[in-house]
């Protein structure tokens, strides 16, 4: 009986011959991971002379222990999930987006233009020249990479990377220059957003219209990848670009294209946070959402669906990082830690099971 | 004449539920040439790669001269005077001959001296009647002299059993024949040789005896000579078997011209050649096939007719325009499971690579799935690819229905110009005879096939045409007859036109 039940698991995993393998391949590596990174969060907190289990469970209180925390915890999450997809969008083409903490930037300043510079607009066309505005803005930080991939062969990540730390200083410029507020005492602030430049939120929270757009939008791309020509074609080209090529696919076009969406995606985020959360444009807008957001999709594995639940989790962590500063003492970056342990877990993770994957094709094959 | 090996019972499993070898057993004696004849896939590498010590048997033994051996690392069989000269050589292209040898010998002192060292080289080559050149460096060498190098490297570390795989893929007719020339001395000065290959020509002509596997097993073990070619293709394949019929299924060649090169000239992408003033015309019905060793600016060929790269010259594909041209050509690349496919997506999808974006398969952006699945079955079953659901993913098919998939797709809008290279590598014998059959077949209907290819026999099998490349040019065109083989190779090598060459055959001067 036993083995007839093994036998039937070990057909269902492909013939993998022991029972470690079968762990292995059915995600329980995954879940290995995640208990490494505990582990090693729970020694470290001991050699700060913490209680462990105390500690971790303040986090997770703070984030969804409480209507509060919850409402923060999804207010984080928008930003992530946003920027979550900004590099999922062109991930699906093969791309690496790690713009999009700039593009954010981006999104920030466009929306921001349109309260300085359109004034003339009657107020119920702003919110969505904003979007219009961000969006566009995005979408040009991410052409950039785009067109320098393919015109000159420039890594897009190299691109990506850098264009942030210029999107940065750009909103620095502005906020100390031209469009410091006169009335903000010498502060580094733009003008305030008037009421009806700010976005609609959830009853009286911070949860703004950016999170059930950034959700239709990934079902949106799904449908878009699963049922149309074009994403027949997006899905071609990631799996081989040369086959792609040779079936006459213009891949430095569906690059572009794949890179500016995504960069429309996290200027978004940046509409968000500079209406709804700030207020205003200012320095800091912004505790790394872009590369966070990277970090979630990565986690999900290609599957955009697999963002809304992993960047939820994040943001829980995020805001419960607010919480552990007056509980436990601890600083908010300990939660950082926190998440690049678990970061650090599935990296190797990954690693090791491509290179078992790796390993048994070449046995097969020879 | 006694057993110099002996393997028995060997038996190997890979992950995966695969049995590469099963209870096999092999005899080989002093003085003879073994054949091992078999599909790709039969089991034929991993036996021999088994006895080189390169893999540890899951069961049986094997026995040398009468001592059991137990090898734990391919040195042990190198000691035990066991030498397999590989498919893809191990030397090192930047140094010469000598240093080669001298990285690879087993007792060398710890400071050698150069010149002595070559010396002892020339002499030892002397002595064996093989031709070296210690100084020079290997990648000056023809893929003739780097096998002679590696021959005579395992022949200085005293191996007695000397193991070749497929070592003719790579070689011109000529070099073919030296090739068999110097493994004869070799047997008969009481070694013996194992010729691992799937051409039944090859080893009725040069084996002794043979065994003969088929899906890990042996079939049959025998004097060659009293097998005949139709015997040991029904043993190979398991089924009774024609080979080389399809032949007869040529149509003439019409009048009307399908592809007309001009002068064309690329710049040098994957060899030191490039493709020099190459010109040539196709006509619909004609199948003309490119004859010459792999690295002679066949691959710049190929990629100016299928766009890939810039070009000089002019190439004309007569009535077919620009946008139709996509579905046009047919075209089966040398890399079936790096271009040919997008191995990560399912085996209904790459079937679909060429249809998915025209009518009637879509409703305006949205695919009709349903349409491509049902084309996609209609295609498993025409080619008969395993495994049959177009759910599989790609990259768990074998190399044989990976090239039935690239196949099935290509053709399947009756291209006017089919572009095929080396369409039959490391094909089984029923795969390369369908396609060999599906491209004359095609040609019948009115297509022109231009067909790459670094087999001969192949070639004189299915083309009305040669030509012939080397150094980038063509040398000569020739009518596709068997007695025209020798002619072929020497063009192939260079050797004609009074083209006198230097190292590697690159031509020195003319006349």
């Amino acid at each position: 009986m036993e083995t007839d039940i093994k036998a039937r698991l070990l057909r269902i995993f492909r013939g993998q011959d022991d029972i470690f393998k079968v762990i292995y391949t059915a995600g329980g590596a995954t879940v290995v991971a995640a208990f490494a990174a505990f582990s090693l969060l729970w020694l470290l907190l001991y050699a700060v002379d913490r209680n462990p289990a105390e500690t971790i469970w303040s986090i997770l209180v703070g984030g969804f222990g409480s209507a509060l925390g919850l409402k923060e915890t999804v207010t984080r999450m928008t930003p992530l999930l946003l920027c979550a997809l900004a590099a999922a969008i062109p991930a699906k083409g093969g791309l690496f987006n790690i713009g999009g903490e700039g593009q954010l930037h981006l999104g920030a300043i466009a929306a921001t233009s349109v309260i300085i510079y359109l004034t003339w607009l009657p107020h119920w066309m702003v919110i969505p020249a904003m979007i219009m505005m961000a969006m566009l803005g995005g979408a040009i930080w991410g052409f950039i990479p785009g067109i320098l991939r393919g015109w000159l062969g420039v890594n897009e990540v190299l691109v990506s990377l850098m264009l942030n730390y210029v999107a940065v200083a750009l909103v620095e410029l502005l906020v100390y220059g031209p469009w410091k507020d006169p009335l903000a005492l010498g502060w580094p602030y733009s003008v305030s957003f008037p009421e009806w430049a700010v976005l609609p939120t959830w009853s009286g929270s911070n949860i703004h219209l950016g999170l059930p757009l950034g959700i239709a939008v990934i079902g949106l791309f799904y449908l878009l990848m699963r049922w149309t020509t074009w994403g027949f074609s997006v899905r071609v080209i990631e799996a081989n670009p040369l086959t792609a090529t040779y079936i006459g696919l213009r891949i430095k076009i569906y690059a572009i294209v794949l890179l500016s969406l995504g960069g429309a995606m996290a200027a978004l985020a940046g509409l968000g946070e500079v209406s709804v959360i700030q207020g205003r444009l200012r320095e800091g807008i912004s505790p790394g959402y872009g590369y966070t957001g990277f970090l979630i999709t990565w986690l999900s594995r290609k599957k955009p669906i697999a963002i809304i639940p992993i960047s939820f989790l994040v943001g829980g962590f995020y805001s419960g990082a607010d919480a552990l500063q007056l509980s436990a003492g601890l600083p908010a970056a300990t939660v950082d830690i926190f998440m690049g342990l678990i970061f650090l877990a599935f990296l190797i993770d990954e690693y090791v099971r491509r290179r078992r994957a790796v390993a048994y094709s070449k046995q097969a094959i020879s | 004449m006694k057993s110099l090996v002996r393997m028995h019972n060997i038996t190997k499993l890979f992950p995966g539920g695969i049995f590469a070898n099963r209870s096999v057993d092999c005899e080989a004696r002093t003085g003879e040439i073994h054949g091992i004849l078999g599909e790709n896939g039969a089991g034929k590498t991993t036996l021999m790669k088994i006895l080189a010590g390169l893999y540890r048997p899951d069961a049986g033994m094997i026995e040398i001269d009468g001592q059991v051996v137990n090898f734990h690392t391919p040195r042990d069989a190198k000691l035990a005077g066991v030498g397999m000269v590989h498919q893809h050589f191990s030397l090192v292209n930047a140094l010469t001959v000598a240093d080669n040898l001298a990285l690879s010998a087993i007792n060398t002192p710890f400071f050698l001296k150069p010149k002595r060292w070559a010396a002892h080289l020339r002499l030892e080559a002397e002595r064996l009647g093989i031709e070296v050149r210690p100084d020079a460096y290997v990648w000056q060498l023809s893929m003739g002299e780097r096998q002679r190098v590696e021959i005579f490297r395992l022949i200085l570390e005293g191996a007695r059993i000397l193991i070749l795989d497929e070592p003719t893929s790579i070689l011109a007719p000529q070099e073919a024949e030296h090739l068999f020339y110097h493994l004869q001395k070799f047997a008969s000065s009481g070694h013996t040789v194992f010729l691992v290959t799937h051409k039944i020509n090859q080893v009725k002509e040069n084996t002794d005896r043979v065994t003969v596997l088929r899906q890990g097993r042996v079939v049959a073990t025998s004097q060659t000579q009293n097998l005949n070619e139709a015997q040991l293709a029904e043993l190979m394949v398991g089924r009774s078997f024609q080979q080389f019929t399809a032949r007869h299924e040529r149509k003439v060649p019409s009048d009307e011209t399908v592809l007309e090169v001009k002068g064309l000239t690329v710049k040098p992408l994957f060899n030191p050649h490039g493709l020099v003033d190459f010109s040539f015309t196709l006509r619909s019905r004609e199948i003309l096939g490119v004859a010459g060793i792999s690295g002679n600016g066949q691959d710049e060929l190929v990629a100016a007719l299928t766009g890939i790269t810039r070009y000089a010259g002019v190439i004309n594909r007569m009535g077919i325009s620009s946008d139709q041209e996509q579905n046009e050509v047919g075209y089966i690349p040398a890399d079936r499971r790096g271009v040919g496919v997008a191995l990560d997506l399912s085996v209904g999808d790459n079937l679909s690579l060429r249809d998915y974006h025209r009518s009637p398969f879509t409703f305006g952006p949205f695919i009709k799935q349903s349409r491509l699945d049902e084309a996609a079955r209609e295609k498993i079953a025409a080619y008969e690819i395993r495994p049959d659901s177009p759910g599989n993913q790609t990259s768990y098919l074998s190399g044989g229905n990976i090239q039935k998939l690239v196949l099935a797709r290509e053709m399947a809008h009756d291209p006017k110009l089919i572009v095929a290279v080396t369409p039959t590598a490391g094909l089984d014998v029923a795969t390369v005879d369908l396609v060999h059959r599906e491209i004359i077949r095609h040609a019948g209907n009115g297509a022109g096939a231009l067909i790459v290819s670094e087999d001969l026999d192949e070639l004189l099998e299915i083309c009305h045409r040669i030509l012939v490349i080397y150094a980038g040019r063509l040398v000569g065109a020739v009518e596709a007859h068997p007695d025209r083989r020798q002619e072929i190779g020497l063009l192939m090598s260079g050797l004609d036109l009074g083209v006198k060459t230097g190292t590697a055959g690159v031509p020195t001067e003319r006349n």
